[in-house]
Order: structure tokens, then C-alpha cells, then sequence
């Protein structure tokens, strides 16, 4: 046992290549802009959920890849996503984060344009008689969407595979409880943090923090044997747990957590469940409530992050109130794990930043159960191959080692 | 409307109380901000989300519950550094059951390198009681304007 001198810390450390993660990616300015790209520009990737649109024409505005997006529910019931750009002069088209629109008119010149993405209206088109521009051809750039369990997915790419091929069945194990009673969001915060997207996104797929967070150190690390516990990985990039549990009388206050209001679909209120979707997108289920996040890069040291939280849509009041406390007794800007994971993400990356941490180490392997770093690993192998990168060495082309 | 004593008009007696409990949340003297407090102390953050189109609440505790949120943050992973709150009292209603006192707050926080920023800015709209003969918070609902608190935090503002 010994400190290290500079030499020693700054090589990289004798593990495989897949163990390990440099310094450099959370901090190059141009690989962030080829993660831009690259995976955010052409991955699905969860938007809002579908009940954040329960009228024909409501509208949920959201930024995604540096672009401005939206999604309209139309008259005929399916939600839609078209880039918040006029087809003119390119103004931006809708600045309320929400609203309900039959027609959306630009501001600027005022054209017109309907939920299916249709230019139905340009103000004395005669003008344009003989040079083309015309209302059949400047509809809205519409970009493809689908819908999950009632989450709301859209791809920039139109190209990409569909959102089932991509999912690969990582929210198959999700769905009775996202969709088994409808569910509607009642929590949304955003927040920017001073941290790489990939920082914050791994305190979400990293097990063995939990010996960060005294309500997990106090009600989940003892719960269940770890050899009891399971992960799954999936094609490209995604990572879930198996069922955890949680034993709540061991924090104050928690005590009884879920007694007084019906858990989920198929949980009980003291199953502990979440997957990874890649590239940042986390659903975590806790007995009687879901926390959905996403992070988007904003730059490599600013991270944009989006998390709501949901109960059911149409219970009473009490339950309500009850589901909204369990959701905030963990979750949410007040919430006791939520502070401490941007606390972790922002700590790394000042330490990444300039360079006073060099490398980080994914080398738990625990059989895909305690507190393994297999979906850690699985994450960054995905980020490799899609920039062609070698997450441990990123100036080196990535090499697929199976 | 006064106090026991009838000295000190009760709208006064309000205005240094509401800056007495800033002072103690300030210096984390959690048990003088309780001991200002009724028995059935409510305390909530309510939060309006244009996301949304709807108000949300991001805390609710009562005092029991809020005994133990602060018995429980030395082991807390918490923001370092301090919060120092301004608050001014807006308005002063008498109601059957005591006062209405609405006060403007900001939130600043300093980190130990001794900077300092605007965490938070909102309304506190308390209710004051007369409680054997003491005026007592019963109710503070926190109405936050800032949404974005960056990494958040465990101590109610
Ligand atoms: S930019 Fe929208 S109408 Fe001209
Ligand atoms: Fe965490």
C-alpha cells in the first residue's frame, strides 16, 4: 500500500482496456460535439410522456441534439414531433414549454401550419408566383416517433432501425407498471449541472454508489443477499437491474413507506427496479412510484438535466398526495438521494476537468449480480463502437473485442 | 390585535419572528426554528411548472417529519457551504385563527471559498397562531419562483 507519484497516476491503470474509462471524454470539446452527432442525433430517445399531451393539439416543447423540438397530439389522436423551426426563415415557432395549438402560426411573417406538420397558411402567396415556394412543399420537418408503454420516443435519424429493434426488449420487464394502470406526470423539474451528461448518467448505472447514499446504506444494501441480486444487459447499450428491495424502517421517517397508498402494477411497494437506456435515459421504479430522467449535454462540463415523476392518472387525492411524498422522500430537487448523486457527478467533473483525475475505474465484476459495473461496462462499449473510440484510450480507434 | 403583555402589536411580534426563523434556519439551529412552531407545524414547497401547466409540491413535512429530515442531515451528503436568507415581510392579515404573513425571500449561498450566489427567491406565506400565549408558525407554505436549484438540496429553504 502506497501513495502514488505522478508517473504512476497518469498511466493508465493495469486492467483491460474495457475497465477502465479516460479522463478525456467527459472533457473534449469535440468529442461532446460527436456525441452530439453521433448518438443523441441519431438514437431514439424518450421525449415526454404521452399524457403530457391528453388533448387533441396539446403540444410539449423540448430541446434534443441542440435543436428545438415538439410533440402535438392531432386531431386524429397520434403524436407527432416536428423541429421548432419555420420553414421560412427559419424563426422559432412555439416558445411555451406547453400549450394546446390547432394551428400554429410563425410569428414572424405568419405561415401557418396544422399538428401534421402542414403548411396551410403563407400570407399573399401570390408573390411567389413563378420562383416555387408553395404550401405543399414547406411543411415541417417531421421526425420520427413512437411510443412505448406510454413513453414518447423520437429519432432524429431517419434511417435508424426501428424503436423496438433499438430497445431490444430492455423495457420489456417495465411495462406492466408503466402501462398496466394509466399513469400521469405530476413532477418535473430541470436543472443544469456542472458536470459531463456521462458523469451524471453513471451515478444512475453504477450499483455500488449506493455506499454513497445513507438511505441506501440504511434500507437497500442489507435487504437482499447480493449474490441474490440480477442485472440484465441488452443490445446497444442498455442495462437494467433485476428486482431489489428495500427494508424502509431502517431510515427515520420511512417506516411503513407504501402501506397507505397500492403500489404499481406487479411491484410491491418495496421492489426497487431501473433500467439504462442508451444513451441517457433512466426509468426507476420504487414500489409506488417512477422517476423518469434524461440528461443532455449542453457542452462537456454543462449537462441539462429533465426528471419527472408519475402516479396514476385519475386516483384520489390522499393516494395522490401519499405517491407525490414517496416520489420527493428520494427523488427530486429535495429529495435525499438526488442532491447527493449531482453532488457525485459535479465532484468528478471538477476533478476531470483539468485534469487532476486521469482515468476512471469499471472494473467490479461480479457476475451480473451485487454491485457489478457490468452495465457501466456495457454503456461505454456502446460509446465506442458508435464513435469509434476506445473509451480508455479515446485518440485510439475502437477495436471489438466481443 | 396584541400580545399578552399588550405591548407589542401582534403584526410586530410577526414581522421579528420571521426573521428570527430565517436566523436560525440560516445557523442550522434547527431545534430554536421548531421550538417557533406549533405542535401541528406544516411545512410545504410548492413549485408552479410551466412544463406542466400545474403546481407541484417538492416537499411536504410536518414537524415531526421535519425533526427527523434534520436529525438526519450530518449524515447526508449536503451542499458545503452556507445559506443566508433574506426575507421581507410583505404583508400582515389578521385571520379567526391568527395571522397571514406574506414575505418575500432570496436564498444565497456561499461556498467555503467564501463566494456567493442566488440559490433561490420565492414567497413564504405563513400562518401565525397564538399558542398559550405565543405566537407559533403553523403553516409555511414556500412558493419558489427558482426551479432550476442546481444540484439541489437536502435542507428546506
Ligand atoms: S420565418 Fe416564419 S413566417 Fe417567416
Ligand atoms: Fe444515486
Amino acid at each position: 500500500m502506497s501513495a502514488r507519484d505522478d508517473h504512476s497516476w497518469g498511466a493508465p491503470p493495469k486492467l483491460p482496456a474495457s475497465h477502465f474509462v479516460s479522463g478525456t471524454v467527459y472533457t473534449d470539446p469535440d468529442i461532446c460535439a460527436e456525441e452530439v452527432r453521433e448518438l443523441f442525433g441519431k438514437l431514439w430517445r424518450f421525449a415526454c410522456h404521452e399524457s403530457e399531451l391528453p388533448k387533441a393539439f396539446d403540444y410539449r416543447v423540448f430541446d434534443h441534439a441542440g435543436h428545438s423540438l415538439f410533440c402535438i397530439r392531432g386531431a386524429d389522436n397520434r403524436i407527432r414531433t416536428f423541429v421548432n423551426v419555420c420553414s421560412h426563415r427559419g424563426a422559432k415557432l412555439l416558445s411555451q414549454p406547453r400549450g394546446n395549438a390547432e394551428t400554429i402560426t410563425c410569428f414572424y411573417h405568419r405561415w401557418t401550419y396544422d399538428a401534421e406538420g402542414g403548411c396551410t397558411g403563407i400570407p399573399r402567396p401570390a408573390g411567389y408566383r413563378g420562383t416555387g415556394p408553395s404550401r405543399q412543399a414547406m411543411g415541417l420537418r417531421e421526425v420520427r416517433t413512437e411510443i412505448k408503454a406510454g413513453l414518447v420516443f423520437i429519432n432524429l435519424d431517419d434511417d435508424s432501425a426501428s424503436l423496438e429493434t433499438f430497445l431490444d426488449g430492455a423495457l420489456d420487464s417495465f411495462e406492466e407498471a408503466l402501462s398496466g394502470v394509466p399513469l400521469e406526470v405530476f413532477h418535473y423539474n430541470r436543472a443544469e449541472l456542472n458536470a459531463n451528461w456521462k458523469a451524471w448518467h453513471e451515478t444512475n448505472m453504477d450499483m455500488y454508489h449506493e455506499n454513497m447514499h445513507v438511505v441506501l446504506r440504511k434500507t437497500q444494501l442489507n435487504a437482499m443477499p447480493m449474490e441474490d441480486r440480477t442485472m440484465a444487459l441488452f443490445s446497444n447499450g442498455h442495462g437494467a437491474s433485476g428486482e431489489l428491495k428495500a427494508e424502509y424502517a431502517g431510515y427515520a421517517g420511512f417506516a411503513g413507506r407504501g402501506d397507505d397508498v397500492p403500489p404499481l402494477p406487479g411491484l410491491k411497494s418495496t421492489d426497487f427496479r431501473f433500467v439504462d437506456l442508451f444513451p441517457s435515459t433512466t426509468i426507476l421504479l420504487r414500489g409506488t412510484a417512477v422517476r423518469i430522467d434524461t440528461a443532455t449535454p449542453l457542452g462537456p462540463d454543462k449537462t441539462l438535466l429533465e426528471m419527472r415523476g408519475l402516479g396514476v392518472k385519475g386516483e384520489p387525492m390522499e393516494h395522490r398526495r401519499t405517491r407525490i411524498k414517496h416520489h420527493n422522500q428520494y427523488w427530486g430537487p429535495f429529495g435525499r438521494n438526488v442532491p447527493e448523486d449531482t453532488f457525485a457527478a459535479e465532484a468528478c467533473a471538477a476533478s476531470f476537468s483539468k485534469g487532476a483525475a486521469r482515468y476512471q475505474i469499471i472494473a467490479r465484476d461480479e457476475n451480473l449480480t451485487g454491485q457489478d459495473d457490468a452495465i457501466l461496462r456495457a454503456f461505454y462499449a456502446e460509446w465506442g463502437r458508435r464513435l469509434n473510440r476506445q473509451p480508455s484510450a479515446p485518440e485510439l480507434d475502437w477495436v471489438d473485442d466481443g | 390585535m396584541t400580545a399578552d403583555d399588550g405591548k407589542v402589536p401582534l403584526t410586530e411580534a410577526v414581522r421579528e419572528l420571521v426573521g428570527q426563523a430565517a436566523l436560525a434556519l440560516d445557523a442550522e439551529a434547527f431545534d430554536t426554528f421548531l421550538g417557533l412552531c406549533t405542535e401541528d407545524f406544516q411545512y410545504r414547497i410548492r413549485v408552479m411548472s410551466p412544463e406542466l401547466g400545474q403546481e407541484m409540491i417538492w416537499l411536504e413535512q410536518s414537524r415531526v417529519e421535519l425533526g427527523k429530515l434534520f436529525a438526519a442531515l450530518p449524515e447526508h451528503l449536503t451542499r458545503p457551504g452556507r445559506l443566508t436568507r433574506q426575507v421581507s415581510v410583505a404583508s400582515i392579515h389578521e385571520e379567526t385563527a391568527g395571522l397571514l404573513a406574506t414575505s418575500v425571500f432570496s436564498v444565497f449561498h456561499t461556498d467555503f471559498a467564501g463566494r456567493t450566489q442566488v440559490l433561490a427567491v420565492g414567497r413564504y406565506v405563513d400562518r401565525w397562531a397564538l399558542d398559550k400565549g405565543a405566537l407559533r408558525l403553523r403553516e409555511r407554505d414556500v412558493h419558489l419562483d427558482t426551479r432550476d436549484l442546481g444540484i439541489g438540496s437536502h435542507v428546506p429553504l
